[in-house]
């Protein structure tokens, strides 16, 4: 399995990389139709589980299904596409256990498993009971384990392990370093993951709450979002600065920056086919004119995409959150398996100048010496010639 | 490594709320506690409070005739000939009424509580979890006061004016159209806003009935019932109950609340044709609309609140009837928050003063064909400031309503200043 791994600088397989990404491409979908799931009230269209009105969840009738009423097929389709995220998991988790050294990135997949099944427990429980909060924390958990999923897919790219052989080469005087960023970064995932818990409590409203805690969490959730706004442009403009040049953490900050924009726009969006303009605008001719159009396809899909576009935020702060840790921390704790795997095929060469470029190796490698001996339990890429290259 | 104490977190906050959940209460109606607090104040002295358990025997007077959220029923104290079952039929309160679900053949169910229940709440009393940062705030039915209907005031709407209502949604607000609703959904919904209705009147009159009562039962069922060695009941007892079933179901209710709701279509306005002028294209057009103009600032005083130019600056200060039931009481001023605060505790909605409309937005929320906007004028807005125009003709109503019609176009810098009204102005 390891025979490929040439060169430090090669990848072991991109096979857990790639089931990743299909697995990524399966949730976001599956975000979406669960967002309509809750959008159209779907969420009891059909009343049992794991089976669906009597059948086994996968021999339901398809003409039933595709035929039958709007949120039936939104409910079902939504089981049938977690069912699918979670066969890809497995997929993942047999690939990842099959070629990747990292043993945290093993337990990684393992936990990603985990967490699947724990939301189709979650999702199967909120019909069973037909229970809000069940919802709430079912609605919370999916773009969570989508977050996760990315981070996955961040740690097992090339990017990731280039920049780990990099890492080796460069002094330590060369480094650029910037706490900052990860500190914000970190704290902004944080906090968009809080706002996404505040949005699942605004979406998922018992029909009996207070409507003065009503505007609280409504106060909150407009206070996180100018928080998250300005938070994303400083860490967009501090990241413009020179010397964060070519460190591989502008992309994910440039497309956050525009799923930031694009989701408070989505955010006043959902805030008019709901409830229409608030009353500011009452003597502008636009917003007095506005009926709000109830379970409309306008209303239907701008509430989604707010939901959806939600989770693709997070999903791209743990993105940009470990670029940031990677590329500006000290050197990591959480290479130690790929480095003591590198480690021990470049010292059973006994010379580190495997290639012409890396002249610094030695000295990273030293400072890594502890790290690699607490995790002995690495399997061992096969030194190959070098020259095979 | 750091992901994975946010799995554990995650996992364990999961397990959590799935063990320790019991499945939460199905939602109940809620006690009309602002009209208990405004009777108390009314007729008690100083911190004086009703007892109690009035609120209790309301209560179960309550479920026993109209039943809960999720088991509605209604009273159709006649049995099958009940007239009251062309008002509410029960098995569309059924339909409305109940936790959301839908079937597999899309038959929906728990229609309110989807719909409607997080503005207008689940008792009706417009006061959802949303309520607050709606504005206007959304209807409170118990009142039984509909805004843009076809009848006159203090008269309840028709099905057809609720169902409009959904259908159309009110343009400037939060309320919806519920277009996308089949029409029989949609009826289910007009019958539950009126069962909702029916109640919360219901209710409002057996709370300010309890200052009458002198501490006794408002309806004693031990009167009727045996005692405990077997006796029966005596004469003189089980009078004082029927006379009590009598005040306040047969009074009360059956003869007082539920027949205004009968046949109400009989009851509509009717608007009479437009005279040839109000069309466009007549020659004499514009001197009709101008002759209108001089009605809404003269005889019609609608420039009192709709001000000067039409624009809605006119009275300010006013309140509409939801606010006013129960900001008139001793001692509460509107403007002042502190003297208020106990009604916002027991549930009021923070009182906000009711804007009279910029006439010069193309917007009539109670729809704007001419029929409409001459239904407004002539019958007034019920529970809003708006009044009914008595002193005018209908001709002239038909002239103010053309020169309505044409306010969104008049050109403010053409307008010649027009005598006012005076005594409307002193009034302000
Ligand atoms: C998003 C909030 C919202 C929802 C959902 C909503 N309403 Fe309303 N509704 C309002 C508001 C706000 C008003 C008050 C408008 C006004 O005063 O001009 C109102 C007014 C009404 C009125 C009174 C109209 C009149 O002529 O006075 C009725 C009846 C009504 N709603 C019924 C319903 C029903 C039935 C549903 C569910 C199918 C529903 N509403 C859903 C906000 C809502
Ligand atoms: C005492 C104050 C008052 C007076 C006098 C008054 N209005 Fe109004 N009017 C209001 C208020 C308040 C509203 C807003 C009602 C609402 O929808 O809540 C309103 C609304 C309206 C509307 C909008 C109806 C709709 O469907 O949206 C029209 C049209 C209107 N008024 C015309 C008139 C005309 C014409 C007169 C004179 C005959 C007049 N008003 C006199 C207070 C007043």
């Amino acid at each position: 399995m390891n025979s490929k791994l040439k060169n430090p600088n090669d990848i072991p397989s991109r096979l857990p990389h790639r089931v990743a990404i299909v697995l990524a491409a399966v949730v976001f979908p599956l975000i979406w139709v669960g967002g309509l799931v809750t959008t159209y009230d779907a969420g009891m269209a059909v009343p049992d589980w794991p089976g669906t009105y009597g059948y086994n969840m996968f021999l339901y009738p398809m003409e039933t299904w595709f035929f039958g009423p709007f949120d039936l097929f939104v409910e079902h389709g939504h089981r049938l596409l977690g069912s699918l995220a979670g066969l890809v998991a497995i997929v993942l988790v047999v690939a990842t256990l099959g070629s990747e050294p990292r043993r945290w990135v093993k337990l990684y997949s393992v936990a990603l498993l985990l967490l699947v099944i724990a939301q189709g427990l979650l999702g199967g429980l909120r019909v069973l009971f037909d229970e809000r909060t069940l919802a709430q924390v079912h609605g919370c958990v999916g773009p969570a384990f989508f977050a996760s999923v990315a981070g996955f897919i961040v740690v097992t790219s090339r990017w990731w392990w280039r920049q780990s052989s990099d890492r080796k080469s460069d002094s330590k005087a060369r480094r650029v370093r910037g706490s900052g960023l990860i500190f914000l970064s970190t704290f902004l995932l944080a906090a968009s993951f809080g706002q996404l818990v505040v949005g699942a409590f605004l979406r998922h409203t018992t029909v009996s709450l207070a409507p003065n805690v009503f505007r609280l969490i409504v106060v909150l959730h407009i206070a996180v979002a100018v928080l998250l706004l300005l938070g994303t442009i400083t860490q967009w403009v501090v990241s413009r600065l020179p010397r964060f040049k070519g460190i591989g953490i502008r992309g994910s900050i440039n497309v956050l920056m525009l799923l930031v924009l694009a989701q408070v726009m989505l955010g006043v969006g959902t805030w008019v086919v709901k409830y229409g303009w608030p009353a500011w605008f009452a003597q502008q001719s636009f917003a007095a004119t506005f009926v709000v159009g109830e379970k409309t396809f306008l209303q239907g899909n701008i509430v989604t995409a707010h939901v959806a576009v939600g989770s693709l935020i997070l999903a791209f702060w743990t993105v940009h959150m470990l670029r940031c840790r990677w590329s500006l921390g000290p050197i990591a704790r959480f290479h130690a398996g790929f480095e003591s795997a590198q480690d021990k095929h470049v010292n059973s060469k006994g010379d580190a100048s495997f290639n012409g470029s890396h002249q610094n190796a030695n000295d990273s490698l030293d400072s890594n010496e502890k790290e690699s001996q607490l995790s002995p339990q690495i399997p061992q890429p096969t030194p190959q010639p070098l020259t095979s290259s | 490594m750091f992901s994975k104490p946010l799995h554990f977190a995650l996992l364990l906050a999961g397990l959590i709320v799935v063990a320790g959940c019991e499945k939460s209460p199905p939602p109940n109606f809620r006690f009309n506690s602002v009209e208990w607090l405004k009777q108390e104040r009314l007729h008690l002295s100083g911190d004086d409070k009703f007892d109690e358990g009035y609120k209790q025997e309301i209560g179960s007077i309550l479920t026993t005739l109209f039943g809960t959220p999720d088991e509605p029923k209604f009273p159709y104290l006649l049995g099958e000939d009940d007239p009251a079952h062309d008002v509410i039929g029960l098995d569309n309160l059924k339909l409305a009424a109940g936790a959301v679900k839908s079937g597999i053949e899309g038959e929906h169910q728990g229609l309110y509580r989807e719909h409607c229940a997080h503005c207008h709440g689940v008792t009706g009393d417009g006061a959802g979890p949303t309520a607050e940062v709606l504005n206007p705030y959304p209807r409170d039915f118990r009142l039984s006061k509909y805004k843009f209907k076809s009848t006159p005031l203090r008269q309840p709407p028709t099905d057809h004016d609720l169902m409009t209502i959904l259908e159309n949604g009110i343009p400037g607000t939060a309320m919806p159209s519920f277009r996308t609703l089949p029409k029989e959904e949609l009826q289910a919904l007009v019958e539950y806003v009126k069962y909702l209705t029916i109640r919360g009147q219901y209710e409002r009159y057996l709370i300010s009935e309890i200052a009458n009562l002198d501490g006794g039962s408002i309806i004693d069922l031990s009167l009727k019932s045996e005692t405990k060695d077997g006796e029966k009941p005596s004469d003189d007892d089980v009078e004082e109950f029927e006379d009590q079933m009598y005040t306040f179901i047969g009074e009360g209710l059956q003869e007082g609340i539920i027949p205004r709701w009968l046949k109400p279509d009989r009851k509509v306005s009717k608007v009479p044709p437009a005279p040839e002028m109000f069309d466009l294209a007549h020659a004499s057009h514009e001197d009709f609309v101008l002759q209108g103009r001089e009605l809404f600032f003269s005889k019609g005083n609608c420039m009192q609140c709709h001000g000067q130019t039409g624009a809605g600056d006119g009275q300010l200060g006013n309140f509409d009837d939801w606010t006013n039931d129960w900001i008139k009481t001793a001692n509460v001023d509107p403007f002042d928050p502190e003297t208020y605060a106990d009604f916002i505790a027991v549930g009021a909605l923070p009182p906000r003063p009711i804007m009279p409309r910029n006439l010069h937005l193309p917007v009539y929320r109670g729809g704007d064909h001419p029929d409409d906007i001459y239904l407004r004028v002539a019958n007034g807005i019920e529970g809003t400031p708006m009044p009914a125009s008595s002193a005018l003709t209908s001709d002239e109503i038909w002239k103010i309503v053309a020169y309505v019609k044409s306010l969104p176009f008049e050109n403010l810098s053409d307008r010649v200043e027009l005598p006012v009204n005076d005594e409307a102005i002193s009034n302000r």
